[in-house]
């Protein structure tokens, strides 16, 4: 499974990890005013929350070994 | 809890097929009321912002020769030409549009597009260190670079014409009235509550199905197919939708190029003697070629990169703004290529399935056959049959922002002019009621499956080259009894949050996909183009004909059409 590490001290608030993710990894705690990872299981690390947070206080890091993708069903 | 609103023109899917045709609805026609319904963000989401951000014009090029080299070595004569023709004709155009709405078309110190054909060689370096490219090839289009950020501009576009936004609101079902569309159901994709939209037109523009095999295509589910036909829409060309790109296990990036470089484990070059003179993009044979030395036992194939002669073009163009300039999308590709070449440990490469399965048949004005319902965009690029016998991107690389931004242009006026003309929609209780318990019901279910063990196991159907590439009767019909079971297993789904359902209302989307995918490829029976059959090498001898979809009874029923060649201006 990939890593996304928010670090809540930096983070502002802004909301653009959560509307930047275009598969619903990432869900939004309107009391805290933080993002919440929910299902890191689905990230496709096209990094474009890390891409679109000015702060620098979201990364992914990818594991692709754990990637869904049918390796032993290529023929 | 319900919501309901109603709107003249409703657009399914925020991202730029939708967003270009919620623009030009509005503009042709501002008095009416425009509303994008999209299941994340309008702006970030979709494929379009995600990829090379390369798009197809025709440059000096007239559509007539761009349509003549297209029929004869990419769409086979399969096309729709009337079509094939329009949208020619509309790509320059098309690129002035994305410039006007959104600025982030890349230009020279002219303010002119900077342009660059496809398979360009670099000749020479300029005093700054930008390369020159020879750009004497023999494609007749070429490609411009638009930054990835461009659709938050167009966004912001089309808020300031008035279009109204519904983000987080995903569609799960069309809704009818006497044969004619009146409106969707979507949900709250964080709360799970219900939305009613009534609609005078509606335009679907939510994207195709990939299967979620390569990482950059899993938001294509096709939802928008599965609605489509349920509510009675006809398909076409649906056995074209299984693209393969290169690619590495590693870390699943895209590799373009690899046939001229493709070694089996004994050191031959197995890919570059398939290339015709003429090889605009990747072909099937080829990836049929990777099949046949694996099945051989003569794997794992090996990608020997440096002898690619698209590299000075893949690199100077997509891994860089060495050529053009673009920022935001350099960023982009900086992040993607360092992960992958982190952890790349081999030269190893397969074909890894992208599908592009978007075969909803509209005619040249981008209507369904439903009255009121028109698509823009991936979800019906195949069932346009603008492009014939290819699987998209068409094998001419820039043609997907290219035919969703012509077919949003069309879509949204043809949409715009229908509405206007249109009664307010009735809509029906007992349909809605029928919609939410279908969808819902994951929700109460007492089953254990997990949507993503679900989606595993569709994987592991599709992504097979003897399955969905180099055909078989025999590997079809085992793959199309597999889909039958999965589909039987769908009622153990079980959701326990809006996520969830909407993985499970996916999943059953897909397994439709498939099975239309499958039954569509069993009825052609001959290989053309993209589309290989090992049983059936040979074109078959009924002619040019398009295999149709639609739904019977709620199951899957093929039929076949002729191909107008007569009416059509150039014939093979
Ligand atoms: C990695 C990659 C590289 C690419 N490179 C290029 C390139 O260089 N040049 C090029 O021309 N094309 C390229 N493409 C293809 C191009 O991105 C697509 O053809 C284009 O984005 C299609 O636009 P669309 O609006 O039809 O679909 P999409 O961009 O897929 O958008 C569909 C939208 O509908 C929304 N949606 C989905 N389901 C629902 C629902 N149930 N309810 C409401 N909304 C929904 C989605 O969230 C999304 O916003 C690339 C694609 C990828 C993935
Ligand atoms: S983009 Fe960055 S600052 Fe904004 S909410 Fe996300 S983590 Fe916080
Ligand atoms: S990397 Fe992409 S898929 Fe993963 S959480 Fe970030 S935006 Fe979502």
């Amino acid at each position: 499974m990939n890593t996304i590490i928010v670090n809540r001290e930096l983070c502002n608030g802004c909301k653009r990890c959560f509307q930047a993710c275009f598969i619903d990894v990432i869900k939004w705690d309107a009391d805290a005013k933080r993002p919440v990872i929910a299902y890191p299981e689905e990230c496709v690390q096209c990094m474009f929350c890390e891409l679109n947070c000015d702060q620098g206080a979201i990364k992914v890091h990818p594991k692709y070994e754990s990637y869904l993708f049918p390796r032993e069903s290529l023929v | 809890m319900s919501e309901r609103m109603n709107t003249d023109v409703l657009v399914v899917g925020g991202s730029i097929a939708g967003l270009v045709a919620a623009i030009t609805a509005k503009e042709q026609d501002p008095g009416l009321d425009v509303t994008v319904v999209e299941k994340y963000s309008s702006g970030y989401s979709g494929k379009a912002n995600r990829g090379a951000g390369i798009m197809l014009i025709l440059g000096d090029h007239t559509p007539e020769e761009f349509a003549q080299f297209y029929l004869k070595h990419i769409g086979m004569y399969l096309n729709n030409q009337t079509t094939l023709l329009k949208y020619a004709s509309m790509l320059n155009s098309g690129a002035e549009a994305i410039e006007k709405w959104s600025g982030k078309v890349d230009k020279d110190e002219s303010g002119r597009f900077r342009s660059l054909k496809w398979a360009s060689k670099i000749v020479g370096k300029k005093e700054d260190g930008r390369p020159i490219f020879d750009q004497n090839v023999p494609y007749p289009w070429t490609l411009v670079a638009i930054d990835l950020d461009y659709m938050r501009e167009v966004r912001k576009y089309a808020r300031k014409a008035g279009v109204r936004f519904v983000d987080r609101t995903g569609m799960v079902d069309l809704l009818t009235d006497g044969g004619k569309v009146a409106g969707i159901v979507g949900y709250d994709i964080d709360s799970g509550g219900q939305c009613v939209f009534g609609a005078r037109a509606v335009v679907l523009a939510c994207g195709n199905q990939c299967y979620r095999i390569m990482p950059m295509w899993s938001a294509a589910r096709g939802e928008g197919v599965a609605a489509a036909f349920r509510a009675g829409a006809k398909f076409a060309n649906c056995e074209f939708g299984s693209f393969y790109n290169w690619t590495n296990l590693d870390h699943f990036e895209s590799d373009m190029g690899v046939e001229y470089a493709l070694y089996n484990d004994k050191g031959e070059n197995v890919g570059r003697p398939l290339i015709k003179e003429i090889h605009p993009d990747i072909s099937a044979d080829v990836v049929a070629e990777w099949y046949k030395q694996t099945v051989a036992g003569n794997g794992p194939l090996h990608y020997r990169m440096h002898e690619n002669p698209l590299m000075p073009y893949l690199t100077s163009v997509l891994g860089s703004d060495a050529y053009h300039n673009r920022p935001y999308a350099d960023r982009f590709w900086g992040y993607l290529f360092f992960n992958a070449f982190s952890q790349q440990t081999n030269d190893h490469v397969v074909p890894g399935l992208v599908g592009e399965f978007g075969g909803l048949w509209v005619d040249e004005n981008m209507a369904t056959t439903i009255p009121g319902l028109y698509a823009a965009g991936d979800l019906c690029v195949q069932g346009s049959r603008a492009w014939g016998a290819t699987a998209q991107p068409g094998r001419h690389r820039g043609s997907g922002i290219g035919f969703a931004t012509f077919s949003g242009r069309v879509a949204g006026p043809f949409a715009a002019g229908y509405a206007a003309g249109a009664q307010a929609p009735s809509l029906q209780d007992e349909q809605i009621e029928a919609i939410d318990r279908r969808v819902t019901a994951p929700l109460k279910s007492s089953g254990t499956m997990r949507p993503m063990e679900m989606v595993a196991e569709i994987q592991k159907v599709m992504q097979p080259l003897g399955n969905s590439l180099y055909r078989h009767e025999d590997r079809m019909n085992k793959a199309l009894a597999r889909v039958e079971e999965l589909k039987a297993l769908l009622p153990q789904l079980k959701a326990d949050d809006p996520h969830h359902m909407f993985g499970v209302n996916e999943c059953e989307a897909t397994l439709l996909c498939a099975e239309m995918f499958f039954k569509a490829s069993l009825e052609r029976k001959g290989s053309l183009g993209w589309f290989l059959r090992e049983d059936y090498p040979e074109p078959s001898k009924d002619g040019l004909q398009w295999i149709t979809v639609q739904s019977k009874d709620g199951q899957v029923s093929v039929g076949k059409e002729r191909v107008p060649l007569e009416t059509y201006p150039f014939r093979p």
